[in-house]
């Protein structure tokens, strides 16, 4: 037996639903999900299901607004013993395409307020539980926006606010878990899709809820905890942060195997190099947005700026090589290193590679 | 024959024989794109990196010295030999392949390591001897087999992760660190080894570089190392801190069964373990049934002084 609550920071969400599905694509196609009942308080539910492993979902309405929630402990594994999931709502909003720019951007808030820092990540639709750097990571500028360059497709985004130390590690009570209602985001061609993306902080249903508002202890809250978040005005996603524009230069190459045929749709990616002048292997566990992928040709083009960088080509992105991956290096010199001087294109750039891990 | 087939048979020949680099020879920062084999003494003063294409192979008897350089000042020397390709490095008895310091007075981290990256070869070791290295031998997202060889006086005899690793027969011995597991996913297999006279003996430890938020791993009902370490028949004892030290966030109990900790006593060899019992965050290590006495005493000679 499952049973809990469905929040939005309003207070309990009456008549929610929570859904859970065998599997994340089940969740993305909205399809072949178990439905809970309504419980006997508002916002309340309960629901039978078989031991097994679930994506959670809730989801309901409130005057003219849509909410959902992605528990952010999926997928949860559910056994014969009670199990007790609350879920914070958020606003339901969905993606806008505009023509220009290919990938994703966006602002992200909580309490309406845009995060002054975080991150954000992006994950592929195979990755299987959302966490960690993913294919790309980026931090948010200072009024919470981000911006990714990503090829055509499916995507699930991402982002987190730890209220103390660094950027990994698990959330604690209170950090910001942020999932946007519309997950899976496509990116078209030559289009890019904004999105808004808000916050609930994990465990913490005190900090939830707003000013003022009844929480379903009985509890009237006029003394809000401190809150780091700056008090800024909320302003509409608005384009494409200046710093992220694509820089001048340009490298060019194209990735073949051993016996020098073309590889086809492989990841390259650059890595500064500038700040390492040495190659060592954690420099690939750093983030990058600079990446491109192979046409059938082997081809591949990166605009960037101008600086150093380790180049690196492979089949996935986010996770560390696994066995029998393409994957491979830079080879033209003994550090691995390519450098793009501005206004100029590195081109020839050739990277060799092999399945890895015989 | 005619004289013109000779002179292509000739050509062929030339075109396909190995690259051999002369004895006593310099090399800085490179790539070895082709296939090349080292015999003799070779000075390396840089990076060598062996190209995906290329195998090297190093003939038994053969003398590595790397020369001590710290360009990023992180106080370990730079000199490195990255294979991308394929390490063939079988000494024999009598004749091993010496990877050492090219000081006067050498010392650990006096050099980088021997890395095997993300090679898509099977790559192999055998009678090598690593000395005054970070790590004589780093095995990362690569196929390798070690057998025969003894790590000494390095900061680590040896540090792998994911790898598909078979290392039998070695020694490792003088190390601050003998053998330093990074990610604990492996499969690597550790058997029939001694490991003494190390600060530390085994250093375990999780990668938990994805570790984010709500992570709950998927334990099972296994223990931890199932599938992805292999740690059996070998000779652990005498390390001064601990023979088997579980790292930080190494939360899982791991099976460390049937080797020979040099003692007969099981709560005298769970003194020299640093898990559980001694950090209740961390996993236990499964230590019985344990050897009750030394699996290969006569293998893996704990004097070396015999090393040119």
């Amino acid at each position: 037996m499952v049973e809990g609550l469905v929040f939005t920071a309003s207070g309990p969400l009456a008549n929610a639903e929570v859904i859970a599905y065998p599997d994340f694509t089940s969740l993305a196609a909205r399809q072949n999900g178990i439905a809970s009942t309504p419980g006997e308080k508002p916002g309340s539910f309960a629901m039978n299901l078989p031991p097994g492993r679930y994506f959670f979902t809730a989801q309901g309405e409130a005057g003219e607004e849509r909410y959902f929630s992605y528990h952010g402990m999926n997928p949860i594994t559910i056994d014969q013993d009670f199990r007790w999931l609350p879920f914070f709502t958020v606003p339901d909003r969905p993606v806008s395409h505009e023509t220009g720019r290919q990938g994703v951007g966006g602002q992200v808030r909580y309490r309406g307020m845009p995060l002054d820092k975080g991150i954000v990540s992006v994950y592929s639709l195979q990755d299987k539980y959302f966490r960690g750097m993913g294919l790309l990571t980026n931090s948010l500028d200072a009024d919470g926006r981000f911006w990714f360059d990503l090829e055509p497709g499916g995507y699930v985004i991402v982002a987190r606010h730890r209220r103390q130390g660094s950027d990994m590690g698990p959330l604690k009570k209170g950090d910001l878990f942020c999932y946007p209602p519309a997950n899976p985001v496509e990116v078209k061609e030559n289009s890019a899709s904004l999105i808004d993306i808000p916050c609930y902080p994990r465990d913490d249903l005190d900090d939830f809820l707003v000013d003022d508002r009844l929480d379903p202890r009985g509890r009237r809250e006029t003394q809000r905890r401190g809150s780091s978040y700056h008090k800024k005005e909320m302003r509409d996603a608005e384009g494409i942060p200046e710093t992220l524009a694509a820089g001048p230069a340009k490298i060019t190459g194209k990735v073949v195997d051993r016996a020098g045929q073309p590889i086809a749709g492989l990841y390259v990616t650059a890595y500064p190099a500038d700040e390492f002048p040495l190659f060592q292997m954690f420099v690939l566990r750093l983030i990058s947005r600079h990446m491109a992928t192979t046409g059938s040709d082997g081809l591949f083009s990166l605009d960037l700026p101008a600086g150093g960088y380790y180049l690196v080509a492979r089949e996935k992105l986010g996770m560390a090589p696994e066995r029998h991956e393409f994957y491979g290096l830079y080879e033209g010199g003994a550090n691995h290193a390519v450098s793009a001087e501005a206004g100029k294109t590195r081109d020839n750039i050739v990277i060799t590679v092999d399945r890895i891990m015989p | 024959m005619t004289p013109a087939s000779i002179k292509i048979l000739i050509l062929l020949f030339l075109i396909f024989l190995p690259l051999s680099s002369r004895a006593g020879e310099t090399l800085t920062d490179r790539v070895i794109d082709a296939d090349t084999v080292w015999q003799g003494e070779i000075l390396i003063d840089g990076v060598v990196v062996v190209a995906r294409k290329a195998t090297l192979t190093i003939a038994p008897g053969s003398i590595i010295r790397f020369r001590r350089a710290d360009r990023n000042r992180d106080g370990i020397g730079d000199a490195e030999l990255r294979v991308l390709g394929r390490l063939v490095a079988e000494g024999e008895a009598g004749r091993p392949i010496l990877f050492a310091s090219a000081e006067t007075n050498p010392a650990p981290a006096d050099w980088s390591y021997v890395l095997i990256f993300s090679s898509g070869q099977k790559n192999s070791l055998a009678h090598c001897r690593f000395q005054h290295a970070f790590s004589g031998l780093q095995v990362h997202f690569s196929t390798a087999s070690v057998r025969d060889c003894v790590f000494e006086q390095n900061r680590e005899g040896m540090r792998f992760g994911r790898a598909v690793l078979d290392i039998r027969d070695s020694l490792f011995t003088g190390n601050d660190i003998g053998v330093r597991f990074t990610r604990m996913e492996g499969p690597a297999s550790l058997i029939g080894n001694r490991i003494t006279g190390n600060r530390i003996g085994v250093f375990l430890v999780p990668s938990g570089q994805n570790i984010m938020d709500f992570f709950e791993p998927d334990r099972g009902d296994k223990v931890w190392n199932t599938g992805r370490l292999t740690i059996t028949g070998n000779d652990i004892y005498n390390n001064y801190w601990y023979n088997l030290n579980l790292g930080e966030k190494q939360f899982w109990d791991l099976d460390i069964a049937g080797n020979w900790w040099g003692a007969t006593d099981a709560a005298a060899v769970r003194q020299t373990i640093f898990d559980k019992s001694r950090d209740q965050a961390l996993g236990s290590a499964l230590i019985e049934p344990m050897s009750p006495a030394p699996n290969r005493p006569e293998k893996t000679p704990e004097k070396t002084n015999d090393i040119p």
